[in-house]
């Protein structure tokens, strides 16, 4: 009788049937989704993500029940089916599945988010100061780069290692583009660990704003009275040629590329309807299901992993050592410029678009309410996304052909 | 192991470089060549 009763409430029966870790995981998950989406409802945290994401988790690892005998598993999906004749029945059941087979695993939803941000970017200012953004943009690209040979030497294969760098280009979309051709074991946790420390940028890099940038450079004013007008159609053969050229020379992360200009070329080509939708639907809706869906993937058998913890310390280092290089950037473009670029541009050349540009204009705004440099960090933010676009084409072009 | 990783980043943060400037330089090219054509006509 006292089994038949626990039988009505498997989500949790199957803690004490389950490992200890697993059950324990899933608990400590439960408690860091519910943080995680009230994080999200006080706009600690971004809420466009954590609250789907939040509350994905908890569903997920509240919702365990047996599937047969004492297997359990969820009705959300399973992403560790690859026989087509399992995936058929198993997308019949769990209601999360086709989305997570036909847009996830695939990257498509990475691309969709990716022509959404292309909509909304508005590259004239990149075009005013090419070679100044393109320079910071990428100093800001040094936890990409750094953070690989780091996760190397801490015990991840080169392939896991550049997937993990890959979050010092400040830009989510593209990290889980990366993990899924690099280490699709771990894309789970990576992407996890990018859209949690993205979201943490814009608490923590104003701190190292301050500490590496006097407060003296920190107030300097720009000219932006010089700065060129760039016509629609500039912008327009600028995302037309330099989508051809990137794809020439990355058929690999070409989706990508393409994905980011044809939001570029359709916002220039003033195609109202398609603006409307790539920036309102497609975009919200893209990033809806990518937070439900990452949400869902958090459950405590997956995600427990022995490399989790050093993803962690290298997702914080590789953005870490990122937000420095930008700065460092900044500070070069001051000397070179005589003292006439303010460093604080630098931090935007991180590419979370737009946040670090917000980032430099406030801590230039709170020791100099009247300096707006804005404009040039707009500038190297929109570089930045062209930046992470190029290496992850570097990393998975060289390394997704080594076995 | 760690050392040919040093190498690939090096290597791969040059190349980055490089294709950014490229990628400058045919903005640059874009802008010169949009404005003689206005300017000419």
């Amino acid at each position: 009788m006292e089994l038949s009763l626990w039988n009505f409430f498997p989500g949790i029966t199957t803690l004490f049937v389950q490992d200890t870790v697993i059950a324990v995981g899933r608990i400590v998950l439960i408690a860091f989704g519910f943080l995680l989406a009230y994080l999200g409802f006080k706009r600690v945290l971004e809420p466009l993500i954590m609250i789907p994401m939040g509350l994905g988790m908890i569903a997920v690892n509240a919702g365990v029940l047996f599937l047969s005998g004492t297997t359990t598993g969820t009705l959300f999906l399973n992403p560790l089916v690859s026989d087509v004749t399992e995936l058929v029945n198993i997308m019949q059941v769990n209601f999360l599945q086709p989305i997570y087979n036909l847009t996830f695993s695939n990257g498509l939803i990475a691309c969709l988010v990716f022509m959404g941000i292309g909509a909304i970017s508005d590259v004239g200012f990149l075009l005013a100061r090419p070679f100044a953004s393109m320079f910071i943009a990428v100093c800001a690209e040094l936890g990409s780069i750094a953070t690989l040979p780091i996760g190397v030497a801490m015990g991840l294969n080169i392939k896991e290692a550049a997937a993990v760098a890959v979050v010092g280009g400040a830009d989510a979309p593209m990290v889980m583009y990366a993990s899924l051709i690099l280490a699709k074991d771990l894309f789970v946790p990576i992407t996890v660990v990018a859209y949690l420390y993205l979201s943490l940028t814009y608490g923590g890099y104003p701190y190292l704003v301050k500490a590496l940038i006097p407060k003296k450079l920190r107030g300097i004013e720009m000219d932006i009275q010089s700065m060129p007008d760039v016509s629609p159609k500039e912008k327009f053969i600028f995302s037309v040629v330099t989508c051809l050229v990137l794809c020439l020379l990355f058929p690999v992360a070409a989706p990508l590329f393409l994905s980011f200009f044809i939001g570029v070329a359709i916002r220039e080509a003033g195609v109202e309807r398609f603006i409307e939708f790539l920036e309102g639907p497609l975009l919200y809706g893209s990033t809806f299901f990518l937070g439900l869906l990452l949400g869902t993937l958090c459950e405590a058998s997956t995600i427990l992993n022995p490399k989790v913890l050093t993803l962690l310390i290298l997702g914080m280092l590789a953005l870490l050592l990122s937000g420095i290089g930008g700065i460092i950037g900044g500070l070069l473009m001051y000397l070179f410029s005589k003292g006439k670029f303010n460093p604080c541009v630098g931090i935007a050349g991180v590419s979370c678009v737009p946040t670090t540009a917000k980032v430099a204009q406030h801590e230039v705004n709170e020791v100099n309410p009247y300096a707006l440099i804005l404009p040039y960090a707009m500038g190297a933010n929109v570089s930045g996304v062209i930046t992470s676009a190029i290496i992850t084409g570097i990393y998975v072009t060289v390394l997704s052909v080594i076995k | 192991m760690t050392d040919n990783a040093v190498l690939f980043s090096a290597g791969a943060y040059g190349g980055t470089f490089i294709v950014a400037m490229l990628v400058a330089c045919l903005v640059k090219v874009t802008y010169v060549l949009i404005h003689r054509n206005n300017n000419s006509s």
